[in-house]
């Protein structure tokens, strides 16, 4: 299943909003966890981290994301503490390891993307055409079930490295 | 078990026991190798699938980390099943944190088989997965060696955190499999390798086996078959081949030992066999007969000598009793008993039988029966040995009989030779004797005839009987020692009244080697050499004899001398010679006429000579002379007698002799010489010797000695000894006057003209030693009043004896002391026969010299005393000698009969005296006279005194005082004063006595006190007064006392002659 599939699912499952409120902090509890795990699938160039030993969540806009993401507060990821941001903007990723691109903020899109690709920052939404559009890691729903694709030349051009492990989970891999 | 099994094995062969051990060996080396090699195979497969699991475990978690942490439970499953690629995993589980199965995997036709009963638990659907997963967890902690489904869990860490869980499960049996296979793999391997090492084995251990093999082969051959030529071979130089050497070494050895074994077991055999021979050969060929038995006395065998002489066959007796021999003549069993005994004690038994040969004929036998033992001393066999024996008893018959019949002649021989002997001497001492006591009658002339005869009578007779005693065997050698040289002086002194006689010269001539003292019968030799000078001096009529003494021939102590007589007599015709020593011939049968003689003489001599060990021969030119030598056989005795030091040393002195005859000049210059004179110049008559002691004297090398003979022509010894005398500057020179003949006077005459030595003829050795020491010793000084030294002194010194004189007299005592004394004896004199008893008691006395007619104890019965004491306490005999008055040979045999040894009449004499202690063999013979009794004390008479007879009244043909005589008894004259003296003395106690006993009348007294004046008289030399005496003792011995009575008026008369002639005599 790709994630577009998934996306629907989605969209079909959160327009209930409100009676899939708890389905959809559900599903966002889930890509939260994805979220922070995919962390654990990338290595980032060694530069592209601050003088500190953080790596920085971002998360864009607003989306039922920034609340669970903050369970991840406070994580290990390889060693680094992850600490959450809210990015309102797309010139705040800027020091960001991990851009999470809610679909609420699909117009601003192409921007967080192309701010994105000024810095090493891996990107990760939920848009339908997330991967498509340069997204690195797009989520999409399927059979109920989260499931994500990744954009490897995306990702590669931006230095990442994605293991193949996850990759091996991926739908689809450009 | 262990027990059988080493049994076992022990019994295989080596060969066996070899292989047995390679093949265990590569057994054990196989299975050991192969066991660990699966072992470790099994190990090492084990650790590996571990690991792979392990890893595999590994790889999954890391896998599957993203499916798990993104739930992607198809994602993970695509992975799990991606295991089918790997056979050996057998089921895998993936649990996610909560412990709830995420993912599995089980292998396509896993079944229960395969899987653990904890997969298939989880697999059904009522699975508790949470509870299993504990169970898992739990069971995949261990992982022993043995668990062929094993089951290893791994943690899935993402970013150091603990995610989930996955177990896996494989299935190790493909191990075993790989395992058997690789078992079986080996097992070829490992049998092949066995069987190449049965074959290897096979091949080596023939290596060792065979030598062993073939050695036991050859000993066993060896002990089998005893051939101890075989060896072993051996090609390797290891132990094998030490032990084949030494054993090959130990055969040779055997070989050795077995060969020199069987040699000598050879030698043995054929020693023995031919001892057996030799046995056998004497048992057959023996000239005695032969007998073996069984011990019971059965014949076995029989040899051929015994065939022949009994008769009987060897089958006829054998299995027979010798006893069939015996004669029924002999009664045998008392022999039989004895013999058996003997024999079967083991011992021989030697004895006699009388036997009959099987025709009957007796003989006698000598049997020697012997048993033979075995080993252990069982008797096995009985020999006897026969000798024929009848003519040897036949032979000892006859002898028995011959031998008493000799013996009988030989008693018969010697009956009549004793009976002869005293037959003949019975009469013969009857008409000597009888003519003795004629002496004193007027038939003198008539006596002279008589007593010559007799003499001569006895001297035949004498010598018959001694020729008969050598012809009977029955002359015995005497074995005496004696000195040569004083011997034959002696010998040759009683010649010299005959030589001076016929004017011949006596000279003797003694080899430097004959040794002086010497052992033999002198009595016999003194016969022959006395019969050969006789001879020299009756057959010469001028010129001299020479007796010549050397040495033939010496081993060790025996000696062979010789002894030699020249003279230059009528010689004897060569044709005669050898007849000469034959019994009964003269050389002529005119010469007995011309010269008398029973012709016995020279063949005694020559019997006597052969009888001393020697032999007798003459050489004779008629006209010229003969030489008459013979030889005896003398022991040395040199080394017993103590000589008298003869160290004496005359070196460097000079010397002169003077003699008209040259040999004496010879012999005396040889002597000197021998004696260590330098220088010996000789003269031949007293004008030259004086001459030439002049010259010396100017020259001032007078010799120091002068030996001069007396009778020389133109001049004799006195007169050069007077000239000497006279003459200035001789008194250095040392004279000795050499006589012929010692005659009285001529020792004053020497002492008037200083002759220091008187030596008469012929010169003895060592008498010419002891004097010419003597005389050189003497000082120059005392010339003029010394005796001159003569033989006697000498002579007489070499012995020195402890003597009793036993006399009532004492001028007899004086006497016999002064001459014994002189004589160099110690002299001790008793005056009765109680004194003399009693000193005998207190000292020991070498003899003594017993007067007879002695008051209370007289000679006869001191001696009888003397015996038997001598008896009773068992000690050495005294010898006795009786001196007496006594003359008669009744006398003396009364003497001998009372125990007296000797016999010596007064006058005594040195000679007597010395002839006397010989006899009785105190001192050693020097003289001896011929006598034909041993015991003889004397001749068988005695001359009585001077042969003149004497009438009554007339007294001047006999000699009042025989001072000459007395002189010469003393030897010198220094005690004649004394003695005339103590003469005189004791006649005045005599004579008043004899007018006592003739006032009382008893015949008896008067002839005692006529015997005392007779010894008296008789010792100091008063001829005339003895004469009277013996008169008177023979008158009253007649009991006639008137006769007595006018013999007394004579004897005053003789007496007073006698004082007063000593008187004048010491006015001179």
């Amino acid at each position: 299943m790709n994630l577009f599939h998934l996306l629907i699912v989605m969209f079909v499952l959160i327009i209930p909003v409100t009676e899939s409120g708890a389905a959809a902090e559900a599903e966002y509890q889930v890509k939260a966890a994805m979220l922070y795990n995919f962390a654990k699938f990338v290595e980032w160039p060694a530069d592209s981290f601050g003088s500190d030993s953080r790596i920085i969540f971002c998360v864009a806009g607003k989306s039922p994301l920034n609340s669970t993401i903050q369970q991840m507060q406070g994580k290990q990821v390889k060693g680094r503490t992850v600490s959450i941001r809210q990015v309102s903007r797309p010139d705040e990723v800027a020091g960001c390891q991990v851009l999470f691109i809610p679909h609420s903020e699909n117009i601003r899109l192409s921007a967080y993307l192309q701010q994105a690709n000024h810095n090493v920052v891996l990107t990760v939404g939920d848009q339908e055409r997330f991967t498509a559009s340069g997204g690195m890691i797009g989520f999409y729903e399927e059979e109920n079930k989260v499931r994500f694709e990744i954009n490897l030349e995306a990702a590669q051009k931006r230095h990442l490295q994605i293991s193949s492990h996850l990759l091996n989970l991926a739908r689809r891999v450009r | 078990m262990r027990d059988r099994i080493t049994t076992t094995f022990r019994h295989y062969s080596i060969k066996r026991k070899l292989m047995v051990f390679f093949l265990l060996l590569s057994a054990v080396g196989i299975f050991v190798t192969t066991t660990a090699f699966l072992i470790n195979e099994f190990y090492s497969h084990h650790q590996s699938a571990r690991q792979e699991i392990k890893a595999q475990a590994s790889i999954l978690a890391r896998n599957t980390s993203a499916a798990i942490i993104f739930s992607d439970k198809t994602a993970a499953n695509e992975i799990l099943s991606g295991l089918k690629a790997n056979p050996r995993i057998v089921a895998v589980a993936l649990f996610s944190m909560d412990h709830s199965l995420f993912a599995h995997y089980v292998a396509h036709g896993a079944d229960n088989t395969r899987l653990r009963s904890e997969f298939t638990s989880l697999l059904r659907p009522s699975a508790d997965p949470k509870v299993l997963f504990t169970a898992l967890q739990e069971a995949s902690g261990r992982f022993p060696f043995m668990e062929m489904r094993p089951l290893v869990s791994e943690p899935i860490i993402l970013d150091n955190q603990r995610i989930g869980t996955v177990v896996i499960q494989t299935d190790l049996h493909y191990i075993y499999r790989e395992l058997q296979f690789l078992a079986a793999i080996m097992t070829c391997v490992a049998l092949t390798t066995f069987v190449i090492a049965w074959m290897l084995a096979r091949r080596f251990q023939r290596i060792i086996s065979d030598p062993i093999i073939s050695l036991s082969n050859i000993i066993k051959l060896v002990s089998n078959e005893k051939n101890y030529a075989l060896r072993a071979v051996s090609d390797s130089p290891d132990e094998i081949g030490t032990l084949i050497s030494g054993f090959n070494e130990m055969l040779q050895e055997i070989q050795n030992r077995d060969r020199i074994v069987s040699e000598q077991q050879q030698l043995l055999l054929e020693e023995k066999n031919s001892r057996i021979r030799k046995l056998t050969a004497a048992v057959e060929q023996s000239a005695n007969s032969i007998i073996i038995t069984t011990p019971q006395g059965d014949i076995e065998y029989v040899n051929p000598y015994f065939c022949y002489t009994t008769g009987y066959s060897a089958d006829e007796v054998i299995g027979k009793n010798p006893r069939i021999l015996k004669s029924s003549d002999s009664d045998v069993s008392e022999k039989y008993r004895e013999l058996w005994q003997t024999v079967l004690d083991g011992r021989r038994w030697t004895g006699e039988f009388l036997n009959r040969k099987k025709n009957g004929e007796i003989f006698w036998e000598q049997a020697t029966i012997a048993p033979v033992l075995d080993d252990r001393g069982v008797i096995t066999s009985l020999i006897a040995i026969k000798v024929d024996i009848t003519e040897r008893k036949q032979a000892e018959a006859e002898m028995r009989q011959a031998k008493e019949q000799a013996e009988a002649a030989n008693h018969a021989k010697s009956e009549f030779l004793a009976n002869m002997s005293h037959e003949i001497r019975t009469p013969m001492n009857g008409v000597i004797g009888m003519s003795d006591l004629l002496v004193d009658t007027p038939l003198d002339e008539f006596v002279d005839a008589i007593r010559t005869s007799a003499d001569h009578l006895m001297g035949i007779i004498n010598a018959i009987l001694d020729f008969s005693k050598i012809e009977a065997d029955k002359m015995e050698l005497d074995e005496a020692p004696f000195l040569l040289r004083p011997f034959l002086g002696a010998t040759l002194r009683s010649l010299f009244g005959k030589a001076e006689e016929k004017g011949l010269e006596l000279t003797v001539q003694v080899d430097q080697d004959v040794p002086d003292s010497l052992e033999g019968d002198p009595g016999r030799l003194r016969q022959i050499l006395l019969n050969l000078l006789n001879n020299a001096a009756k057959f010469s009529s001028s010129g001299e004899i020479q007796l010549y003494v050397g040495l033939e021939s010496r081993e060790d102590s025996a000696l062979l001398i010789r002894f030699s007589v020249r003279d230059q007599g009528i010689g004897i015709p060569e044709d005669k010679l050898e007849r000469i020593f034959e019994s009964f011939t003269q050389a002529d049968a005119s010469t007995s006429k011309t010269y008398g003689g029973t012709g016995l003489g020279l063949a005694i001599c020559k019997r006597l000579a052969e009888l001393m060990g020697g032999r007798i021969w003459v050489e004779s030119t008629p006209g010229v002379g003969s030489t008459f030598s013979f030889t005896v056989k003398l022991l040395d005795r040199e080394h017993d007698q103590q000589s008298p030091a003869r160290c004496l040393s005359f070196d460097g002195l000079t010397a002169m002799v003077v003699d008209d005859n040259q040999t004496n000049r010879l012999y005396l210059s040889t002597l000197l010489s021998g004696l260590g004179f330098t220088t010996v110049s000789e003269a031949d008559c007293a004008d030259v010797a004086l001459e030439k002691l002049v010259s010396a004297r100017d020259r001032a090398c007078l010799p120091a000695l002068l030996l001069v003979d007396l009778c020389m022509p133109g001049g004799d010894g006195w007169t050069l000894m007077e000239s000497l005398k006279v003459q200035e500057g001789f008194d250095a020179v040392r004279r000795i006057l050499m006589p012929s003949v010692g005659m009285r006077g001529d020792a004053g005459r020497c002492r008037e003209l200083g002759v220091d030595g008187y030596l008469v003829k012929p010169i003895v050795t060592d008498e010419f030693h002891e004097l010419l020491r003597r005389v050189l010793s003497l000082e120059a000084e005392d010339n003029h009043e010394r005796w001159p030294v003569t033989q006697h002194q000498v002579w007489e010194e070499q012995v020195r004896l402890v003597l009793l004189v036993v006399d009532d007299v004492e001028v007899n005592r004086m006497l016999a002391r002064a001459i014994l004394e002189r004589m160099g004896h110690d002299v001790t004199c008793a005056g009765s026969g109680r004194e003399a008893l009693e000193l005998l008691s207190t000292r020991i006395f070498d003899a003594v010299f017993m007067d007879i007619q002695m008051p209370e104890m007289n000679g006869l019965q001191a001696t009888a005393v003397i015996r038997a004491q001598e008896m009773s306490l068992g000690g050495r005999r005294m010898p006795i000698i009786a001196m007496t008055a006594y003359a008669l040979a009744s006398d003396r045999d009364r003497c001998l009969g009372a125990g007296m040894d000797g016999y010596v009449s007064k006058p005594v004499k040195p000679q007597k005296i010395r002839e006397a202690l010989e006899r009785c063999h105190v001192i050693p013979i020097q003289t001896v006279k011929p006598s034909i009794h041993p015991l003889a004390g004397m001749p068988a008479v005695e001359p009585a005194g001077i042969k003149l007879p004497l009438l009554p009244g007339s007294v001047p043909l006999i000699p009042v005082f025989d001072r000459a005589g007395l002189v010469d008894r003393l030897g010198g004259e220094e005690l004649v004063d004394i003695f005339v003296s103590k003469f005189l003395s004791g006649m005045l106690v005599q004579l008043d006595k004899l007018q006592a006993e003739l006032d009382c009348g008893s015949v008896d007294t008067v002839r005692a006190v006529a015997h005392a004046i007779k010894g008296l008289a008789a010792n100091i030399g008063a001829e005339q007064v003895r004469q009277m005496a013996i008169d008177m003792e023979t008158a009253a011995g007649a009991g006639d006392l008137a006769g007595v009575a006018a013999l007394h008026g004579c004897m005053l008369e003789v007496y007073e002659a006698f004082e007063r002639e000593t008187v004048a005599d010491k006015s001179r």
